[in-house]
């Protein structure tokens, strides 16, 4: 049974790594903890629930336009707006996200009602074992794409010059500044690359998961819970914090009821932030 | 020296026209809905005042305290038989040693982590709502049993719960207009402007954080209250739900934060708002459109005025 739950955690932990790098690249940017992420990852599994309606196509095939029109709504949102607010206060900008990510929760709850979605993905109900344990295809696929992913954004960041601007500016903001990098244009391309990975993971969570407009709230505490764990502004640490969250969230599911998962997780993030305030992988 | 606001005589005219204000719309029922909805509103955003525009601790949990005074109210009346007035009392208490129950590790946390690690202990409380089935319903959601009776907070028409409404606000305001004066409002004042050099200079922020949450969870949870009694229904998402988190925060940035009439001027103006919205797109088809519109003019707001409408009229003011 654990080490069920063990590996099914790793599977699903891969998946929350794509939303919860997208939170931590942001946040490691501007200092800013983006509260429309869940908002923006629930955004990308409707607009691929609407795609598979139309198609019938297998919605990975949407990941690519999805993570486009999404990257381009988040780049849009720091271009027009965040960038407007006052420059000391967190807190405003915490609040602007909140607006937005309740403008866009609403408006999904206006356009497509808050009944639960869902795609049918034969994989589903296909198993194979190893070693025993018994490996669902549908969650094994999810996994594979999310690892893909965050395998192509380790190498935009690490082998791109827009990549290393992004870098830089995370490492030393005013520096990379004298360095002919401009910090505001790094903040537009980060915002729209942080929310199209956001969408990303919603595409992947669209074809095994059912969903509401609701979700998202849910998606950005689990990803900011993540992050934390990891250590705030670390991309590895990100990964990792996803795998915890998924962990606990599976002994939760396994050994106890779903309903409290929430609660759990509460709990494990406070007794986190009391004795490891810095994170896993975070330095003091 | 701050001036205040409004003074003496403006709160006695408000309070004036309040008063007589029913003899006109008694027979309305949008505006005297409108109305009660903007008291509940005002004292959520009184609430969230105290601690967030007060004390600086943007806490995104104060449904918790609203909700556990609803449900408070709903058990006690529903499932024990006990006066909602006393119930009311009971709410109090118990939203003050809730308060602590969150506050104790919450207040360990600074900035967006508090704001967070405060949202996470609502969804909790969501979904406990939810897993105590046989107690509060769950998704159901629980039912205040009927019985038109003063003892009961029950009458044939609405205006009792505007005058109930009402005092709860005036009486709110005045705890909050004294807590502005008072040398735990200079505290935490002091803790929302910088929370190291007020440790330094001997002001235990922990203990007067707790304070100013137990304040605000009694104000919170005195809305909850109300509100249960008036729609006579409670479900977890209702009481929990980030539905009336977002218009208590857009209703206190709209007033101004940290200010006595703030949260009293922004329900006046943006509770007709949402109102309107929901008379003109009624019915199911349209739910969620009022939340929209909220979210824009909150993000409008922060843009253009961050300080409110009073804090932008206290400003004004200083300048001449």
């Amino acid at each position: 049974m654990f080490w069920q739950v063990l590996l099914s955690s790793l599977l699903l932990g891969g998946v929350y790594g794509v939303v919860t790098i997208g939170l931590a690249l942001i946040y490691g940017v501007m200092g800013v903890v983006n509260f429309a992420h869940g908002a923006f990852a629930i955004l990308g599994a409707y607009l691929t629930f609407y795609f598979w309606t139309v198609s019938g196509w297998n919605p990975y095939t949407f990941m690519v336009p999805v993570f486009v029109v999404i990257f381009g709504l988040g780049a849009l949102l720091q271009w027009g707006y965040l960038r407007f607010l006052p420059a000391g206060s967190v807190l405003a900008k915490l609040f602007g996200l909140l607006g937005a990510a309740y403008i866009i929760e609403n408006t999904l709850l206006v356009v497509a009602t808050a009944d639960y979605r869902s795609i049918p993905n034969a994989w589903l109900q296909t198993y194979w074992s190893v070693l025993g344990l018994k490996i669902n295809t549908g969650q094994f696929v999810a996994f594979c794409v999310s690892l893909v992913v965050v395998g192509l954004v380790a190498v935009f960041l690490q082998h791109t010059m827009a990549g290393k601007a992004i870098r830089a500016v995370v490492d030393d903001r005013e520096m990379a500044g004298a360095m002919g990098i401009n910090p505001a244009a790094i903040d537009i391309l980060a915002f729209g690359l942080g929310s199209g990975l956001a969408a990303a993971g919603g595409v992947v969570i669209a074809s095994y998961y059912t969903f509401t407009p609701a979700s998202g709230m849910l998606f950005t505490i689990l990803a900011f819970i993540a992050v934390v764990l990891g250590g705030m502004g670390s991309m590895t640490g990100a990964l990792l914090g996803g795998f915890v969250v998924a962990l606990v969230q599976n002994l939760i599911i396994a050994y106890g009821t779903i309903e409290l998962q929430m609660l759990g997780l509460f709990v494990v993030f406070i007794l986190i932030l009391v004795v490891r305030p810095q994170g896993i992988l975070g330095a003091r | 020296m701050r001036r205040p606001t409004l003074g003496w005589l403006g709160w006695g005219l408000f309070a004036a026209a309040a008063l007589i204000l029913p003899v006109f719309i008694r027979h309305n029922q949008f505006w005297l809905g409108t109305m009660i909805t903007i008291w509940i509103t005002t004292l959520n955003a009184q609430s969230w005042n105290v601690i967030a525009g007060y004390g600086g601790q943007w806490s995104l949990g104060q449904t918790v305290f609203f909700g556990v005074g609803a449900y408070t109210v709903a058990l006690t009346f529903a499932r024990l038989g006990l006066s909602p007035w006393l119930g009311l009392g009971l709410a109090l208490v118990a939203a003050m040693l809730v308060s602590w129950v969150v506050g104790r590790p919450t207040f360990r946390l600074r900035g967006h982590y508090f704001s967070l690690a405060t949202l996470a202990a609502a969804l909790a409380f969501e979904a406990m709502a939810k897993y105590f089935e046989s107690l509060t319903g769950g998704d159901f959601g629980i039912s205040v049993p009927l019985g038109q009776n003063w003892l009961n907070m029950q009458w044939r028409s609405n205006v009792p719960y505007y005058y109930v409404g009402l005092a709860l606000v005036l009486l709110g305001t005045l705890a909050v207009g004294r807590l502005d004066r008072s040398a735990l409002g200079l505290r935490l004042r002091a803790i929302r402007d910088n929370e190291e050099a007020a440790e330094s200079v001997g002001v235990g922020a922990l203990a007067v954080k707790l304070q100013a949450l137990a304040i605000s969870a009694c104000l919170a949870a005195a809305a909850g209250a109300l509100f249960v009694m008036y729609l006579k229904f409670l479900d977890p998402r209702s009481a929990f739900g980030l539905g009336i988190l977002v218009q208590t925060v857009l209703v206190s940035i709209a007033g101004g934060m940290g200010t006595v009439a703030g949260p009293l001027v922004g329900a006046l103006l943006m509770v007709p708002v949402g109102e309107w919205t929901n008379a003109m797109f009624g019915g199911l088809r349209w739910a969620g459109l009022q939340y929209v519109i909220y979210g824009l003019i909150l993000m409008l707001l922060i843009l253009v005025l961050p300080d409110g409408i009073v804090g932008w009229w206290q400003k004004a003011r200083a300048r001449r």
